[in-house]
């Protein structure tokens, strides 16, 4: 096992007031959206319709059903009994998974490391849906599957969520896939599931990813994918002659970084892309968000793709 | 190949630079700490050989590039040189005469094979493999003074000729090619108009600069081969045909620098691409070196040398044998010039004193005595025979033995005296006329008439005749005629002490002019004071008063001591003896008095009959070639030297540096003119071409490497 840099405990860059600002914010933005584009998301549906306010579609009517639901409209108009459907709004269960293996504890040129910066969206996201009245809960994996805080609801929960995000440690040796897939047994069934990861164990060998969303989507969870990297990650900057040393005691590695600047910006590239299209055929929305990004500006490329569903 | 600037080629050592630069820069890494190490690690592997590949590359590349530069920079050359074997094969066929020049420079020893040789050896070496390798007749023609074909045209007669190239020498003359080439174009008229035919021309670099003549369109085709002697690189050249010359050698009196005092001035030319340092030079007289110095010289530069040195007394009157001498290099002929010296004999002055006095101051003569005594004169010496004399006459004896005769304030001249110094002044004689208080006016007149530069009048008292002795002014010299010889001492007679003089009387002269008579100096009072005559042969100087201290304090001024000097030798007409100096080959012609026959003796002892020139009179004898390189005498029938002369070198052919790249190209190209074909190629646009090439290659190389690294790479 070979030395790693020494990481710092993670230290978020912003109060956890100013997260709930940003939070807020994102709330305020997706209620916008909502009025705008008519009700497709904000509150959640679920797959089961019944009573509501809100009209699902007309069906025919089968004896049996309760003649409360005939549309009396529709048989004035076309002679036939209809039903009204209505969708059944139930409180949403929102997982922020965060990825606390040593790569996230990366510094390079953003302004926080990649674990600070994800649970910095994840703490301002969760206060956003705490504020719409959803249920929030956090896991966290490293080696294993690290920790599990089950989801409430209630403006309580926010502080919990934080308590739980502070506690946790780097932990080298992550197999991402087999603790994420061992997290979807665990969480209740049809849960949000957003992780926040670098991704850079989780789809080693391209598999992993699909496989993912294969379980996830068996439980009935929706699963959002966001990839986060770091700016010298993603530019890969360096100039001189340097020995690059990894974060999971890998062998160190010494190169001219202009010679290699190309050949790596497409493999990054590749992975990128690849989990982008794996994520596309599992029905996984994916993000890639950058840490040297203001939150805000992440929160909103969140609000404007989409995340729970 | 060679080499125009073989020492840019040090520039390969540039070379060295892109791999030194590479390892200078493998610093120790720096540590990065890096997450997606994994990526990187993919990436690596995929790219690592080739970057290594193309840094090998860029570092040959660039190694290369410089050594392109450095080859180009130092332009080399491929030259297919005439070699014996070339020439001889392309004419081997025809009739071919070779043309070897004895010029003194082909005695030039160059570095040959073994040891040291002269281009004359390697001329001779060319000229005996063209004859092995000859198949048709071969004819010889040398020139050195002249041209010369010593058999005739060409014949198959190779032992004659084989011998006769192993006795040439080189002869002191400078050689002129276009004869020999002419002469031989004479040989080859005999020849059938349809054979090839071929004119070897071996000469020294120099002379092949020279513009040959076409040959006549009667000859049919000649084709005219200059070989080079001298082979390698340019520098080599150069510096194998340096050559240091005295050019030429002047040698006169300097009594201004003390008694028997003589100046030399030498001119010194450095015929060579290397800087002359204190290359010692130096003079000697009848085999004793009397003076050593250096010269300096800028390549190129022809520069003069002053030295001046002492000839011991007792020699005067016999010619003695001087040399300037360069330290000797390759060439040594024109390393030191002759030249003669003759100390002039004593100047005879016979003074006629009107006015002799037993107290010695107050003697007419006593301050010119003391102005011409030997203990102030230089070079010349005088002798001062005194007569008291009253003007009747003068022994013809006195006369003979004298070169100037003064009338020193003498009362009444005769007639006979009168007609005695008209005719010695005519032969050549100097005379000085110094009426005073004793001459009488009307006798002078009458007596000297012919030589009176202006008839005497009364003598006039300076200033206002009415004043006191102690209030009179004097009058005083104040105008000169400048440049007059008189004056020859005094740069600017204003600021000698002449003016300063206070005449207080002095002689009125008619003012009428009288024809060859000058004024050279005249009172402020308008009085002419000093005037000269020419009369015959000779001179008359009138003064404006006596030689004492009666009429003026002239001869108390320190300058009278130069003036007096230089009016006696002024009236011997006695020109300092300028050397005689002939060009070896050359005519000469020389005044001589006395009867002939006479005869010119050579340095080696050989004599040779001068002949008497036509139309010149019987003074003037001539010598129709100098011969002998050195000091010469003209010996009359008793042996006595009647003048001495020196044969001196053509110095035109001590520079040899012909071989400078410029002047081979034209002579190659005149060469081309005359049909030969002299395959010369210059390499370097070459390796400028592959400069370019490679430049582009770099180029390439590192857009392909910044391509690969995704951002403009840094040089």
């Amino acid at each position: 096992m070979n030395a790693r840099p020494p990481l710092p405990p993670l230290r978020l860059g912003a109060a956890p007031q100013e997260l709930q600002r940003v939070g807020a914010a994102l709330g305020a933005r997706l209620a916008l959206r909502q009025r705008v584009e008519g009700p497709l998301s904000g509150t959640h549906a679920s797959p089961r319709q019944g009573a509501s306010l809100h009209f699902a579609q007309h069906r025919d009517y089968v004896p049996g059903d309760d003649p409360r639901h005939l549309d009396w409209r529709a048989y004035a108009k076309n002679d036939r009994y209809v039903v009204r459907q209505y969708q059944q709004e139930t409180n949403l269960r929102a997982f922020m998974v965060l990825d606390r293996s040593c790569s996230m504890g990366y510094l390079g040129g953003g302004r926080v490391s990649k674990g600070a910066f994800a649970a910095e969206v994840a703490l301002a996201l969760s206060w956003a849906l705490l504020l719409q009245g959803e249920a929030v809960g956090l896991a966290t994996f490293g080696g294993g599957l690290a920790r599990l805080l089950p989801a409430a609801s209630g403006r309580e929960q926010f502080w919990r969520l934080l308590a739980a995000v502070e506690e946790s440690a780097w932990e080298p040796d992550t197999d991402a896939a087999a603790a994420l897939g061992a997290l979807a047994e665990r969480l209740p069934p049809r849960s949000a599931v957003c992780v926040l990861t670098d991704a850079l164990e989780l789809d080693a060998r391209g598999e992993g990813l699909t496989a993912l969303a294969r379980r996830m989507r068996a439980q009935g969870h929706s699963l959002s994918l966001l990839h986060v990297l770091d700016p010298h990650e993603a530019r890969f900057p360096f100039e001189d002659l340097s020995r690059f040393e990894g974060f999971e005691g890998e062998e160190p590695l010494t190169l001219d970084p202009a010679t290699a600047r190309a050949a790596y910006l497409e493999e990054l590239a590749a992975l990128c892309d690849g989990l982008a299209r794996r994520a596309r055929e599992g029905g996984v929305r994916y993000l890639r968000l950058l840490s040297d990004e203001p939150t805000e500006a992440a929160l909103a490329r969140l609000a404007a793709g989409g995340v729970t569903s | 190949m060679s080499f125009l600037a073989p020492a840019l080629l040090l520039g390969l050592l540039a070379t060295l630079l892109p791999p030194l630069i590479h390892l200078l820069n493998r610093r120790e890494p720096r540590p990065v700490p890096f997450a997606a190490l994994e990526l990187l690690r993919r990436a690596h592997l995929r790219t690592a050989r080739r970057a290594r590949l193309r840094q090998l590359l860029l570092i040959a590349l660039r190694a290369l590039l410089l050594a392109a530069l450095a080859l180009a920079m130092a332009r080399p050359y491929w030259e297919s040189r005439v070699e014996g074997a070339a020439p001889a094969r392309v004419g081997a066929e025809g009739a071919q005469v070779l043309v070897v020049d004895l010029g003194y420079a082909m005695g030039l020893r160059v570095r040959g094979g073994e040891g040291e040789e002269t281009l004359l050896d390697r001329a001779r070496a060319h000229a005996l493999r063209a004859l092995d390798e000859a198949r048709g007749p071969v004819g010889l023609v040398t020139f050195g003074e002249k041209a010369d074909a010593p058999f005739g045209e060409p014949s198959g007669d190779r032992s004659t000729l084989r011998e006769a190239l192993l006795r040439l020498s080189p002869t002191p003359a400078a050689g002129e090619p276009a004869e020999g080439v002419w002469a031989a174009f004479g040989l080859l008229r005999a020849r059938p108009a349809a054979e090839p035919k071929r004119v070897l021309l071996l000469t020294s670099p120099r002379a092949a600069r020279a513009a040959l003549p076409p040959p006549p369109p009667e000859l049919g085709a000649v084709e005219v081969v200059a070989v080079d002697l001298v082979e390698g690189s340019a520098a080599e050249v150069g510096r194998a045909l340096g050559n240091r010359a005295l050019l030429q050698a002047r040698v006169w009196p300097a009594p201004q620098l003390g008694a028997g005092q003589w100046a030399v001035e030498a001119e010194v030319g450095n015929f060579s691409d290397e800087r002359l340092d204190l290359w010692p030079i130096s003079v000697e007289v009848e085999g004793r070196t009397l003076v050593r110095g250096f010269v300096s010289l800028a390549p190129g530069e022809v520069g003069l040398k002053r030295m001046s040195f002492k000839v011991e007394e007792g020699a005067a009157g016999t010619g003695l044998r001087g040399r300037v001498r360069l330290a000797p290099d390759a060439l040594p002929i024109d390393d030191a010039r002759p030249f003669w010296i003759s100390p002039a004999p004593p100047t005879r002055l016979l003074a006629l004193n009107g006015d002799p006095r037993p107290v010695p101051h107050e003697d007419e003569l006593f301050y010119l005595r003391r102005a011409l005594a030997p203990e102030v004169t230089g070079e010349g010496r005088f002798e001062v025979r005194a007569e008291p004399s009253e003007g009747l006459a003068v022994s013809p004896e006195a006369l003979a033995a004298a070169d100037v005769v003064l009338l020193a304030n003498v009362p009444r001249p005769s007639r006979a005296l009168g007609a005695d110094l008209l005719r010695f002044v005519e032969a050549g004689g100097g005379l000085w006329l110094a009426p005073g208080a004793r001459a009488e006016a009307s006798r002078w007149n009458e007596a000297l008439a012919p030589l009176l530069a202006r008839p005497l009048r009364e003598a006039r008292r300076a200033g206002d005749a009415a004043a006191s002795v102690r209030d009179r002014a004097a009058a005083r010299l104040t105008q000169f005629e400048r440049g007059h010889p008189l004056l020859a001492p005094f740069p600017d007679p204003l600021r000698s002490t002449l003016p300063q003089a206070r005449v207080l009387t002095y002689q009125l002269f008619d003012p009428a002019p009288t024809p060859k008579t000058a004024v050279v100096a005249t009172l402020d009072e308008g009085s002419p004071f000093l005037l000269t005559r020419e009369v015959g042969a000779g001179r008359a100087l009138l003064m404006g008063g006596p030689l004492d201290r009666e009429w003026s304090d002239l001869v108390i001024r320190p300058d009278f001591v130069p003036l007096a000097q230089h009016c006696a030798r002024f009236l011997t007409r006695r020109a300092p003896e300028r050397g005689v100096e002939v060009t070896v080959g050359r005519p000469l012609l020389l005044d001589l008095s006395g009867e002939g026959p006479f005869y010119d003796l050579s340095p080696e002892g050989e004599r040779a009959p001068l002949t008497p020139a036509e139309g010149e009179g019987a003074r003037r004898w001539a010598l129709a070639a100098a011969r002998g390189l050195g000091h010469h005498q003209a010996l009359d029938a008793g042996g006595a030297a009647a003048a001495r002369f020196v044969v001196t070198l053509d110095a035109r052919a001590s520079d040899l540096r012909a071989a400078a790249p410029e002047a081979a190209r034209a002579r190659g190209a005149a060469a081309r003119r005359e049909g030969r074909a002299e395959a010369r190629r210059d390499l370097w646009p070459l390796a400028l071409f592959g400069l370019f090439v490679l430049l582009a290659l770099e180029a390439l190389t590192l857009s392909r490497g910044a391509r690969a690294a995704g951002a403009p790479a840094r040089r």
